[in-house]
């Protein structure tokens, strides 16, 4: 019964959370409107092309294949970093999340400005697995660390081997962090632009840039988003259902005993010899390539002053982005802490539908409906930054949630037996023990903002040039040189904020 | 010194009633225990004294005045109790001189007004006042949780569960030093557990609470010695309940003729409760009975018996070192006066 109490219906922070929901929802909206005003027949009509089967078909054939790469890579780095006596694994570590540092568009640059045989399936095939790999090693490698080790020396015990211990004990215990970060990879190729555009390989997300840039809102302006759409829900309802079924534990007593590491033996050297390769494609490469044309390409050059002034505009929409998302959010993420039930989780999950959705289709709808329907908006910073909100609110919804609850509510009633009131408490207590938390998140949202490309290059006020529009502008004008800049800044503003990721999915293990 | 009363409060939550008609009424100065097993409603009782949650009927005073009764609810941070909740729960963004001043006035924070004082009263080194609270041990941090809720010189204090997450050792140490705080200021105080040992051994007054009423209320010597009914005996303590037939002052059972407390068993009068260290083991005269299981714990020793006599199980407590051996023969006998039950009396 403990804790049941307190059932008065928090109206006002339900007032205060509502925007943010309607926010997010404008996508999803956007997209069902204009498919139910084409009709399912013409819709259809619109869709049964062979040029959109093609497209059909590439997407799905890449999301698929790096899908399987991921799963496969991110849990055979995540095992061997975690669980062996591999040489050098602290620096492993930190070099097999760097990827996310490192946007794939850029990485892809990295690839296609030293050597155009990367275009195609293959090369796209590569460079996205490198690119988002990480996705699935953080999770998993999570995972593996709060393993209670006790589980497997059962299995030894029970006369299982290596091999079949992983494979009955270690994997099933992985599957919620394999499945969550295959999905997620899954979601990041639907929406991924700048890379596949960079190696000439057509995607739905590709198409639907294209056509805008040539006949904007035509019908098949609307038919593609709808099908990409449709993509994106199967992943996303796929997840959703992975969420509702891990179970939150908090930290146990007592200290776990750390897992004695497998010894690698002869098969070292080839373990090592592996990891450093693939360190050197997934890093080394988009560095080195990134290195060299700012040394020696001959359309570097370093306008400090348009340097300057496109970091600080992406710095400051950076800024601005992370206030407002976090403003935005906390109301929620205090309903589903504070007040669980099943209205907050449906609140807090139909902010997970945005940015679900292709940094495209976001745009494409935020454009529409503003023409429709709030002229003067469009073209205007705040709709950038509305984009930036509906894309990136989870990142600040999770840190806020997960910073919450640490602050159980325990600490307001010790507070209150002591005199505190209900501002006191809040300014005393419950602000200062998930600042850092919320800070986390607001970095996070800053990070995405600084490399977000799509939705920037729709929706960004003419003579508002970011780092990343101005790099893409050069690269796929192909001045490689003329790029690296912009994105050796993007990569350096950046830095911090991923390793802050970093250190928290470290934390939050298992 | 506060006095707390209690008068037909009552709480549910939904449809599920947690409090009924609960009365229950504290001496100024004194240490209560709200003993009952977890889920019977006595941790919700508590959340209405401290003034966490609105009661459904009844009414609450703290020294006479009314904080809670139909359409009154003074809220918590107006009732001056101190809380100290189950782990502490001390604020982790703070460190101890910090929480313990938390309750007080701004100007008295700064000045870190009576941290020494309410440390030493609750048997802590100084070292610690810059200490954050993941540095302190279990014990540590509840006594610092006490002396929080102790600064602000509150009318009673409220103590939910202080130490069932704290090891058995801590657990008497900590118990004690926290009983001798709450003495050493002459607060009131109410202590709610479910450990019978705790309750019995620290507070003044018992308050045993069942399925969200209190059925006993006596000094912890009566609710053991002289419990209501069986089930509160042996929820305070190991018993053997025999059905018996009684005669005047005297109870006839499968362990022989025994004398009724005070002489005066209740009407239709069927049982009797017998405490296991009333029983001895002996080898002359007695009721013949044999040993069947052993369970030493050093200091005193548990011994199952079968009556020889319709095989009838007993338990005895007898110190460690007389301990008999699985199979022996043995005498009992039973030493002093028993309580007598009438049928039905358990488990209303």
């Amino acid at each position: 019964m403990r804790g049941a109490g307190r059932t008065a219906r928090p109206f006002g922070l339900l007032a205060l959370g509502l925007p943010l929901v309607a926010l997010t929802l404008v996508p999803l909206g956007f997209v069902l409107v204009t498919s139910a005003d084409l009709g399912p027949a013409e819709l259809w009509r619109l869709i049964d092309r062979p040029r959109t089967t093609a497209l059909l078909s590439n997407t799905i054939r890449l999301t698929v294949s790096a899908m399987l790469a991921c799963a496969v890579l991110g849990t055979a780095t995540a095992w061997v970093v975690e669980r062996t006596d591999l040489p050098g694994r602290r620096f492993f570590t930190i070099m097999l999340v760097a990827p996310l540092a490192v946007p794939a568009f850029v990485n892809s640059y990295g690839w296609v400005s030293l050597t155009t045989r990367v275009e195609g399936f293959g090369g796209a095939l590569l460079i996205v697995t490198l690119s988002y790999f990480p996705l699935v090693h953080l999770p998993v490698a999570a995972t593996l660390r709060g393993l209670d080790p006790a589980l497997e020396d059962t299995a030894h015990a029970l006369g299982h081997g290596r091999a079949r211990t992983f494979a009955r004990v270690v994997l099933p215990q992985l599957r919620l962090a394999l499945l969550g970060g295959t999905l997620l990879v899954g979601l990041h190729l639907l929406a991924e632009f700048g890379a596949l555009q960079l190696l000439r390989f057509p995607t739905f997300t590709t198409a639907i840039y294209d056509q805008y840039q040539s006949t904007f809102n035509g019908p098949d302006a609307s038919a593609l988003p709808t099908v990409l759409v449709l993509g994106c829900l199967v992943l996303l309802l796929a997840d959703l259902r992975l969420r509702g079924a891990r179970r939150y534990a908090r930290v146990g007593t007592g200290a776990m005993r750390p897992a004695a590491p497998a010894r690698l033996g002869r098969a070292t050297a080839p373990v090592l010899a592996t990891m450093t390769a693939l360190v050197a494609l997934a890093i080394g490469v988009p560095i080195g390539s990134l290195v060299h044309w700012l040394v020696v390409g001959s359309s570097t050059a370093f306008p400090v002053a348009a340097l300057t002034s496109t970091a600080l505009t992406s710095i400051g929409l950076g800024l601005a982005a992370a206030a407002l998302t976090s403003v935005a959010t906390l109301p929620v993420a205090w309903l589903c802490e504070r007040h669980r039930g099943p209205l907050s989780t449906t609140l807090e999950r139909s902010t997970y539908f945005g940015s679900a959705l292709p940094g495209i289709v976001v745009a494409l709808a935020l454009v529409t409906v503003t023409i429709r329907y709030a002229q003067p908006l469009y073209q205007t910073t705040a709709m950038l930054l509305a984009a930036y909100v509906i894309l990136f609110a989870p990142r600040a919804l999770i840190s806020q949630r997960a910073a919450l609850a640490q602050a159980p509510r325990v600490f307001d009633d010790v507070a209150g037996s002591l005199g505190a009131g209900r501002l006191a408490r809040l300014r005393r207590v419950t602000l200062p023990l998930i600042a850092p938390g919320a800070g986390a998140g607001a970095a996070l949202v800053f990070l995405a903002v600084v490399t977000e490309l799509t939705a920037t290059l729709l929706l960004a006020p003419i003579g508002t040039t970011t780092l990343s529009t101005e790099f893409w502008n050069n690269s796929s004008s192909v001045a490689y040189g003329a790029a690296a800049p912009y994105a050796a800044l993007m990569i350096i503003i950046s830095a911090p904020a991923t390793m802050l990721l970093t250190r928290q999915s470290r934390r939050s293990a298992a | 010194m506060t006095t707390l009363h209690i008068d037909g409060v009552a709480k549910a939550f939904g449809a599920t009633g947690v409090l009924h008609d609960v009365d229950l009424h504290v001496a100024g100065g004194a240490l209560t225990a709200v003993l009952g097993p977890s889920g019977c409603g006595k941790t919700t009782l508590l959340r209405l004294i401290a003034g966490f949650l609105p009661a459904d009927a009844g009414t609450i005073a703290l020294d006479g005045e009314v904080v809670s009764a139909p359409g009154r609810h003074v809220p918590a941070q107006r009732r001056r109790v101190g809380y100290v909740a189950q782990e502490g729960a001390l604020f982790p963004h703070l460190d101890v001189a910090g929480n313990i001043t938390f309750g007080l006035p701004r100007r008295a924070r700064r000045a870190h007004a009576r941290v020494n004082e309410l440390l030493a009263l609750v048997g802590l080194d100084g070292a610690v006042v810059r200490r954050y609270p993941h540095e302190l041990s279990g014990g540590q941090q509840q006594r610092v949780a006490l002396a929080r809720a102790l600064a602000p010189e509150p009318s009673m204090v409220l103590l939910d569960e202080p130490f069932a997450s704290l090891d058995a050792g801590l657990r008497q140490d900590t118990g004690r030093a926290v009983a001798a705080a709450l003495r050493e200021v002459g607060a009131t105080a109410v202590l709610v557990t479910h450990d019978q040992a705790e309750a019995l051994s620290l507070a003044g007054e018992v308050a045993v609470m069942r399925e969200g009423r209190i059925v006993q209320v006596d000094a912890p010597e009566r609710v053991y010695g002289r419990p209501m009914d069986p089930d509160v005996a042996a929820f305070v303590g190991e018993s053997v309940v025999l059905p018996a037939a009684f005669d005047g002052a005297v109870a006839t059972c499968a362990l022989g003729t025994l004398a009724v407390v005070d002489g005066a068993p209740p009407r239709g009068a069927a049982s009797v409760l017998v405490r296991p260290e009333q029983i001895a083991i002996g080898t002359g005269d007695g009721v013949a009975a044999e040993v069947t299981e052993v369970s030493y714990f050093g200091h005193d020793a548990a011994v199952r018996l079968r009556l020889l006599d319709g095989g009838t199980p007993v338990v005895a407590r007898v110190i460690g070192a007389g301990a008999p051996a699985p199979g022996d023969r043995v005498a009992l006998a039973v030493r002093g006066s028993v309580m007598a039950y009438a049928d039905g009396s358990a488990g209303r």
